[in-house]
């Protein structure tokens, strides 16, 4: 986050972290696009993950139902720590990438995999 | 034993508990006992104590209810036990002179 | 790249809060609510405060009645618009399933019929599309209440309850998920709170109410915070996993043909037919079913009470009678044996539960909370409302912290949060208070009861919001806003209120209520009058720190006010 640091003129996006002595400033598009990354990456993180999960899970012998439950225990915690991660990566771009691809990545595994009768 | 006695008896576990776990914590050791010292010796023993005490709560509560319930009960109690040892000493806080923690 | 995460962590919570913290205040104070929303309802409805009692006869309460339950108007609208082409006439429907409970908290025997719906539905995802009627029998005498009764609208499940899940914004479930979203922003933000903090132990008993006040309410929202974290993380996720099907669909959409193989295949493994038979059967004595179930229970170790009865494919010789245990003391659902509806005999029973549906079944448990345990349930009250209490000492925090600075520069925003904190905080309260007032004072013979006082909620509500964004103009105002004092002494009027409407128009006071045990109404007027009396508490000290305030500093008003 350190690169999309700018100079505010506004204070209402400024975030006083008096413990460490930093003065950590984002401009207010740049945040929204960093939590636009996390919730919305993070949710299509998670909406591909419980899929993927649900498929592995029944090929591993649960019932398809009980597999979809625990996919969508799981989750829950996988969503979470998408939302977190995503503060993470340098750029925003990165957490984008990271999560949104992600999430596809496991969506169109579960999609081609679910229907591959080999 | 009725289990609104043992419920009671619970939360009055879950209380000493934390009480024991509080006096872990310099700040509030010198609240209550003032200029006795606080040593290695006598946090390990408020530990034991305060796990001792929680863990008697637990199983207080098991003896009331089935076990599926008795650990929601628990958790619950031990906030409501921390909420009334954090009051204590706030209380206690206003009177003595200013110890800052 | 600790210090970097920690920071990053700390702007999380605190934007993530703000932007949805005014949605999770009344998830959790509606929620809190929802933990006594048939006792609420009890109070609202004056003709259903009767004790309860056993589960009556089916045979010679229930099944004399089914005939004459008509389809519900709303809900034959609500079904027209999914279906392609228009519904038959309402007379016409065929009655499909019955679904008839009572228990310890529902002392009034609800009973739903859902008509089959020939028309295709619209959404390709359904099979079918129903239509409901509803009826209430007193299970003391047998006989059904009066049908208009059934369009009194019970302020707990019928408003307070869904209010909590979804915000009554039905328009493509949009409350659904803004509620959904701020579920996940609470565990954000729990997380996102203890990683913030180098020595989360030492907050736990942290409360310095004398230092200055931006300190002390810091440490009030660490140690609500702390001291409610398991249950507020757990009550979350258990209520983000009952609607998981709508939030996280993948499985189904991303792999329908397998979806949709497995849900038959798990469905001919019951053994109970999903679709009837088309020819006509004779209903077996319901009665024999019962007394059948709860023996079986009572071998199996678990002697138990009927919590609820359906018929599945009515008046079809594919029915079958569904009958699940009352469930009082334990957290996770229930165990349901079937039998099949023409001769009584036992068709299928639930499998012992797998370790995943025990840990399903739990999750529901706790947040449906069917038990019977007053202790426990108070507790969960609580901790709900230790989770508004979180939320609001974050406002007052985030506020108090940044007035000045924005006052000196010019810039609205901690007052405009300030003002939508006011109304999310006791602007939530007076709605609901003047709420259940409308309910007790406006007669039950004017049209559109209940469409009144879901007006007076919202109205009220707005107006609060209206006052509060009035009472936060003018930069000099540094202090506290003076909406806060005013809305809360409003709320310990309009509880107390409340709470003497309940006496004057049904006779009952808290007192003789609590002498004839009949504590679900006892319960509500109880929290009512501790209501008013915590608000005027606090409206009085909130007007001595004004007062001595404004005689502290007289020359600082002296500013002239800008917008």
């Amino acid at each position: 986050m350190r690169s999309e640091y700018r100079e505010n003129r506004s204070c209402m996006t400024r975030n006083d972290v008096s413990h460490a002595g930093h003065r950590v400033i984002i401009g207010p598009l740049s945040a929204m696009n960093r939590f636009a990354a996390a919730i919305i990456g993070g949710y299509l993180f998670a909406y591909g993950f419980t899929a993927l999960a649900t498929l592995a899970g029944f090929r591993v012998g649960l019932p398809y139902s009980e597999a979809q439950v625990l996919a969508w225990m799981l989750g829950a915690f996988v969503y979470l720590g998408a939302i977190l991660w995503g503060f993470v990566p340098r750029s925003t771009m990165q957490a984008w990438l990271g999560l949104a691809g992600g999430g596809a990545a496991m969506g169109a595994a579960a999609f081609v995999l679910s229907r591959w009768t080999a | 034993m009725s289990d609104g006695m043992l419920h009671i008896l619970a939360l009055a576990a879950a209380i000493a508990g934390m009480a024991a776990f509080a006096f872990m914590i310099d700040a509030h050791w010198r609240q209550v006992f003032g200029s006795r010292k606080q040593t290695a010796l006598v946090r390990m023993v408020a530990k034991l104590c305060g796990a001792g005490f929680l863990a008697l709560s637990f199983v207080l509560c098991t003896l009331a209810d089935p076990v599926t319930m008795a650990i929601l009960v628990w958790p619950m109690l031990l906030g409501v036990a921390a909420a009334i040892v954090a009051a204590f000493f706030t209380s206690r806080h206003g009177i003595d002179r200013r110890v800052d923690g | 790249m600790r210090e970097t995460f920690r920071l990053s962590m700390a702007y999380l919570h605190t934007w993530l809060g703000l932007m949805l913290g005014f949605v999770l205040m009344a998830v959790f104070f509606f929620g809190s609510l929802s933990v006594f929303d048939r006792e609420i309802d009890r109070w609202s409805v004056p003709e259903t405060r009767v004790q309860a009692g056993a589960f009556p006869s089916f045979d010679r309460s229930v099944k004399p009645i089914i005939a004459a339950v008509k389809p519900d108007p709303e809900s034959v609208e609500h079904a027209q618009a999914e279906v392609i082409g228009a519904l038959p006439p309402p007379s016409a429907l065929k009655a499909g399933d019955i679904g008839v409970y009572t228990n310890h908290r529902d002392p009034v025997l609800r009973m739903y019929v859902a008509f089959d719906v020939p028309n295709k539905p619209r959404d390709a995802n359904l099979d079918h599309v129903h239509v409901y009627g509803f009826a209430s029998v007193d299970p003391q005498t047998g006989k059904r209440l009066p049908d208009n009764l059934q369009e009194r609208l019970q302020l707990g499940t019928g408003f307070f309850f869904p209010l909590h899940f979804m915000l009554h914004l039905e328009w493509m479930d949009l409350g659904y998920w803004i509620v959904g979203l701020a579920g996940m922003v609470i565990l954000a933000a729990l997380v996102s709170g203890v990683v913030m903090h180098r020595k989360i132990f030492r907050e736990l008993f942290t409360f310095r109410p004398e230092k200055a006040r931006l300190r002390s309410t810091l440490d009030l929202h660490n140690m609500t915070g702390v001291l409610a974290l398991p249950f507020l993380f757990v009550i979350t996720l258990s209520g983000l996993l009952i609607f998981a099907g709508l939030y996280l669909p993948s499985p189904t959409t991303l792999m329908r043909p397998l979806a949709k193989a497995q849900e038959l295949v798990e469905a001919a493994g019951t053994g109970l037919p999903i679709e009837p038979s088309g020819r006509p059967g004779q209903l077996a004595s319901v009665d024999a079913m019962m007394a059948n179930a709860k023996a079986r229970w009572a071998a199996k170790g678990v002697p138990g009470e009927i919590g609820s009865v359906s018929v599945i494919h009515y008046g079809d010789a594919d029915a079958y009678v569904s009958i699940a245990r009352d469930n009082v003391d334990r957290v996770a659902t229930s165990e349901t044996l079937h039998f099949k509806g023409t001769t009584g005999a036992l068709l299928y029973e639930d499998p012992p539960a797998s370790g995943i549906r025990a840990t399903e079944g739990f999750l529901y448990g706790l947040h449906f909370q069917h038990f019977r345990h007053w202790p426990l349930r108070w507790l969960l009250f609580l901790g709900g409302l230790s989770g508004c209490a979180c939320i609001a000492t974050g406002f007052l925090f985030f506020v108090e912290k940044r007035k000045k600075k924005h006052a000196a520069a010019g810039v609205p925003g901690a007052r405009i949060a300030e003002a939508l904190a006011v109304a999310s905080v006791t602007g939530m309260l007076l709605a609901t208070g003047a709420m259940m007032l409308t309910n007790r004072l406006l007669p039950v013979n004017v049209p559109g009861h209940a469409g009144w006082q879901e007006t007076v909620f919202w109205l009220t509500w707005l107006a609060t919001l209206v006052h509060a964004g009035w009472r936060s103009r003018g930069t000099n105002n540094v202090g506290l806003s003076p909406a806060w004092g005013e809305q809360t002494s409003l709320v310990a009027l309009l509880a107390a209120g409340a709470a003497l409407a309940n006496w004057i128009t049904t006779g009952d006071t808290l007192l003789q209520t609590v002498a004839r045990n009949y504590w679900p109404v006892a319960g509500v007027d109880a929290i009512l009058i501790v209501t008013a009396v915590a608000a005027s508490y606090v409206a009085i000290r909130l007007r001595s720190r004004r007062e001595s305030a404004a005689k502290a500093a007289p020359t600082k008003m002296a500013r002239p006010a800008h917008v």
